[in-house]
């Protein structure tokens, strides 16, 4: 009785992400090492760091897409299996085949197939959910259109919608800005903000160190090991930013 | 029901199989598979033979099948290695085991219906002689039922499936994080594939049965706008190729196998010509607007807010006259600019056309469409 009441406890209060020990490699080249993280509920945190630094590799591990050589990751005090649905994740959007045939709304009516389950076609509950997400992003008139025929940054909103439609609670998102103009940008943070005002929590690798301290409250500076981690005024330092990105980015600046 | 029409369901049955193995290939820019797995097919069914001396039994044909889908696995995994080139592992692996296919058949199977030309391209009309009976009723061709099986297999799975297939060939890595395993699913489908190989190997051979997987289904994949729509399509042309192979056959006199997959090849020619929006002549007339748009955005600007002498305008652009002369004909035509004498002047409604050209080309995010978050 006590240990269940322990772990109920557990998975009420325990952070939205939990990373101890994470190493990860690639052949015999390793990626991550020894990576500590706590990311609390209602957070907004950067990953920030160089090329190869294993930001998309952190994602990665956390989504068990990648093997894990050795370390603990707690989703919500639990293991992923368990918190799956409570985790959405925005890939790259290089990574994707544009050229599909497919729909804006199909696309993002995907994020509903989560929770559907086998066998389970999706029906009008789903037809909603996908178009409040389009609605969160202002894609709706793009609903029918072609993926193909849209610009990168409406690209990059229909991702970012599918995971909205998958209403999770802990979001990762692997460079949600990139290809995207700067009133879109802008657009978008907020959007991220409101979600976090509401509770939900978001991990997001960024590319761009001048926007860190007005996008986020929390940053995690990467390179293979975690530099330093916590609330963008205590860990967002020039010492920090220079450990992380070598001498030649003394004085911050962006990529 | 007649020779001719059982001759005609048979290619039908194949022609719909076949397509459907190739909508999900193409999209997963695979078709190199199809190739691959009509030839690795080979061996199996010749072994199957020679030991079971029967061509059709469900036994062997699930065997074969089993056999190409590991072939398939095992070149997938060479080419995970990163030893051998991907193109060199395809091309050594599977021609390798044709040949053996092809060695066995002509060693042990000297009198049976394995000629060269059965497998190279099929026969169909021999296959609708084969008449399967139940009960001491001959209900029709065994190779109709084969494929009707297959087809109902593939229908059923494709139908089941469908919500997966489309997270397992559009984004694998959504499918992981749902704890979907895209791998495993990827598999099961190419084993369905390499099913439909063996099924059509009597009525399509191991060449032909390449062009009836891949032609309709790349040809659906220019016209349709969703996954659905393609499977669609694709069976739409590979009916539709069957049906004009078996009415060519007949008028030529030949079993029809050959006169489908030509067929399926001019369609997918016509289509890659004429598609409307992906076709060739599409884009060309795209690429001619944008090349007229161009010159007469150079000539707007050329021109200039004051208006300009033409000869000027022409020593400005380093066109020539001749050419000047045109571009400015066509301007005036179209309203954008007059002339004034000697003069050429740009109209309002062309300040305003070269304005937006501006904004829309060199503004912001240059050359996207404008982003409705950004208004």
């Amino acid at each position: 009785m006590h240990g269940a009441l322990d772990r109920s406890t557990r998975l009420a209060t325990a952070p939205a992400l939990g990373v101890r020990g994470l190493s990860v490699a690639y052949h015999d080249r390793p990626v991550l090492w020894n990576v500590q993280l706590e990311l609390y509920r209602g957070s907004l945190m950067a990953v920030v760091g160089p090329n190869g630094a294993g930001k998309s590799t952190l994602l990665r591990a956390v989504l068990g897409m990648v093997p894990v050589l050795a370390g603990d990751i707690a989703v919500f005090g639990g293991t992923l299996a368990e918190q799956r649905r409570r985790v959405a994740y925005v890939p790259q959007r290089s990574g994707i085949d544009w050229d599909f045939p497919t729909t804006v709304f199909e696309v993002v009516r995907m994020g509903t197939y989560g929770r559907l389950g086998w066998l389970r076609r999706p029906g009008a509950a789903e037809r909603e959910r996908a178009l409040a997400a389009l609605e969160m992003v202002d894609m709706v008139e793009f609903a029918g259109q072609q993926i193909g025929a849209l610009s990168a940054g409406q690209q990059q909103r229909v991702l970012l919608a599918r995971a909205f439609a998958q209403d999770a609670e802990l979001y990762l998102m692997d460079e949600p800005f990139v290809g995207v103009d700067a009133p879109t940008e802008a657009a978008l943070v907020r959007l991220l903000q409101e979600l976090r005002d509401r509770g939900r929590t978001l991990l997001v690798v960024h590319h761009d160190l001048a926007t860190v301290p007005e996008y986020f409250d929390s940053v995690a500076l990467l390179y293979r090991r975690v530099v330093a981690c916590g609330p963008v005024e205590a860990a967002f330092t020039e010492p920090n930013i220079a450990a992380t990105y070598g001498a030649r980015r003394v004085g911050g600046g962006t990529c | 029901m007649s020779l001719e029409l059982w001759t005609l369901a048979i290619a039908t049955a194949t022609a719909l199989a076949c397509a459907l193995c190739g909508v999900l290939l193409v999209v997963r820019r695979e078709a190199l598979v199809a190739e691959g797995l009509s030839h690795a097919v080979l061996p199996g069914i010749v072994v199957g033979f020679v030991l079971l001396q029967e061509r059709n039994a469900p036994l062997l044909i699930g065997a074969a099948a089993l056999a190409g889908l590991l072939m398939v696995l095992a070149v997938q995994l060479l080419r995970r290695t990163g030893i051998v080139d991907p193109d060199a592992s395809l091309g050594i692996v599977f021609s390798a085991l044709f040949s053996v296919g092809i060695l066995v058949a002509s060693q042990r199977l000297r009198n049976t219906h394995f000629h060269a030309h059965c497998i190279i391209d099929g026969d169909l009309a021999l296959a609708a002689l084969d008449d399967v009976s139940v009960g001491g009723t001959v209900i029709g061709p065994r190779a109709f039922y084969i494929l009707l099986a297959v087809l109902a297999v593939l229908g059923t799975f494709l139908a089941l499936m469908w919500k997966e297939l489309q997270m397992m060939l559009f984004d694998p890595g959504l499918a992981r994080s749902f704890g979907l395993r895209p791998g495993l699913l990827h598999a099961a489908w190419l084993g369905l594939v390499s099913l439909t190989a063996v099924a059509a190997f009597d009525t399509a051979g191991s060449i032909l049965v390449v062009a009836l997987m891949i032609a309709p289904a790349a040809a659906a994949y220019l016209l349709a706008r969703s996954l659905f729509q393609m499977v669609w399509i694709a069976c739409g042309i590979g009916a539709a190729s069957a049906a004009a192979g078996f009415g060519l056959g007949m008028g030529l006199d030949m079993t029809p196998s050959a006169p489908m997959a030509s067929s399926a090849g001019l369609a997918f020619l016509v289509v890659f010509l004429l598609a409307p929006r992906e076709g060739v002549v599409a884009r060309l007339r795209v690429r001619r607007a944008q090349r007229a748009e161009l010159r007469r955005q150079l000539l707007l600007h050329g021109v200039g807010s004051a208006g300009c002498a033409e000869s000027e305008l022409a020593g400005a652009l380093r066109w020539s006259a001749a050419q000047c002369r045109q571009e400015i004909d066509r301007a005036v035509a179209s309203g954008h600019v007059e002339c004034v004498g000697e003069r050429v002047c740009v109209t309002l409604a062309g300040q305003a056309h070269g304005r937006a050209y501006l904004a829309r080309m060199l503004g912001g995010s240059a050359g996207r469409a404008p982003d409705p978050v950004a208004s």
